[in-house]
């Protein structure tokens, strides 16, 4: 933890500036939903914000979280990408995982009282097939947050 | 033409001022989302508590930042930028990276320059150094990602042009 800490604050001073180095693959978060035993379809989780304006160039507040939430998911699929079996249980007990259960309960919105869901990380490449990279146990839809 | 050292540092503060004044605004007004992504452990209550506080003080700081920080607190302009410097590592450490991409970096690479230059006073040189840093840190952040285009082949090819249209964006 000490080291991951030390290591961002050495990434802050000397930012390597190559973030648009591998832009070929992106990573999608999928969610469906269990509903009294019968699964949904998998679908893309939805963006919040669905019309364009000037107004965003200046403030876009919602825009910038989804940006956040989406490095995060990228941070998930390269973590996962790299890992063995025993990484990928290493994931799902960690700090990222929890946050992408937390990003999908706050865009799938409404649920009703038993309603469960799951997610899946998929890779995509336009000269590829999607890849499924990780496929998340089952969580309740609705939890109070304290 | 020659820009003299103390309009390009009130126009950086400026500049520096508002990205930071609107980042605050921004994420306080999406602030349960924002708490979610960096509470950890924490309970949700006191992470969207902290994250209030924390923007609400940059919120603060960032206004002496464009009003004329040389005119007004010139004597504790280092403490001023350290005290900023702290808080976007604070940040990036809670939310384990930066924040929100290149932008970030950028504020931070600004404000160490900023803090180099206000110790001008005690030497002249640092003031340039101090300058010298956050035009090298421009100049890289441009040059090493036109760079990564001109070597990476996707980038020629155009599949990351397609790729990037079609992730979610703003």
């Amino acid at each position: 933890m000490i080291t991951t800490a030390l290591l961002n604050i050495l990434k802050l001073f000397l930012p390597s500036w190559n973030f648009f180095n591998d832009f070929s693959t992106s990573h999608r978060l999928d969610e469906r939903t269990i509903r009294a035993g019968h699964e949904s379809d998998w679908q893309p989780i939805r963006e919040d914000h669905s019309t364009r304006s000037i107004g965003r160039l200046f403030f876009n507040s919602r825009g910038n979280l989804e940006l956040l939430e989406n490095t995060f998911i990228d941070r998930a699929a390269q973590e996962i990408a790299v890992s063995s079996a025993e990484g990928v249980k290493h994931f799902e007990q960690g700090a990222l995982h929890d946050s992408l259960v937390r990003i999908l309960r706050r865009r799938i919105g409404a649920a009703q009282a038993g309603d469960e869901f799951q997610f899946r990380l998929v890779s995509t490449n336009p000269s590829e097939l999607d890849a499924e990279l990780f496929v998340s146990s089952r969580y309740p839809a609705r939890k109070e947050i304290l | 033409m020659t820009l003299e050292p103390a309009i390009a540092i009130r126009a950086i503060q400026i500049l520096l001022g508002a990205g930071i004044l609107l980042q605050a605004i921004e994420v306080l007004a999406t602030r349960s989302g924002h708490a979610l992504l960096c509470m950890g452990n924490r309970p949700y209550s006191y992470t969207v508590q902290w994250l209030t506080a924390k923007m609400l003080v940059r919120l603060l700081l960032s206004i002496p930042l464009i009003g004329g920080l040389s005119q007004t607190l010139s004597v504790i302009e280092p403490v001023f930028y350290m005290a900023l410097i702290i808080s976007t590592g604070g940040l990036v450490l809670r939310f384990d990276g930066p924040l929100g991409g290149g932008s970030d970096s950028m504020m931070f690479q600004a404000l160490v320059g900023l803090l180099i230059a206000s110790f001008g006073v005690v030497n002249p040189i640092l003031t340039r150094i101090g300058l010298g840093w956050i035009a090298a840190q421009s100049v890289l952040s441009y040059f090493l990602a036109g760079l990564a285009k001109l070597r990476n082949n996707n980038w020629l090819t155009g599949i990351a042009l397609q790729t990037l249209l079609r992730s979610n964006g703003p």
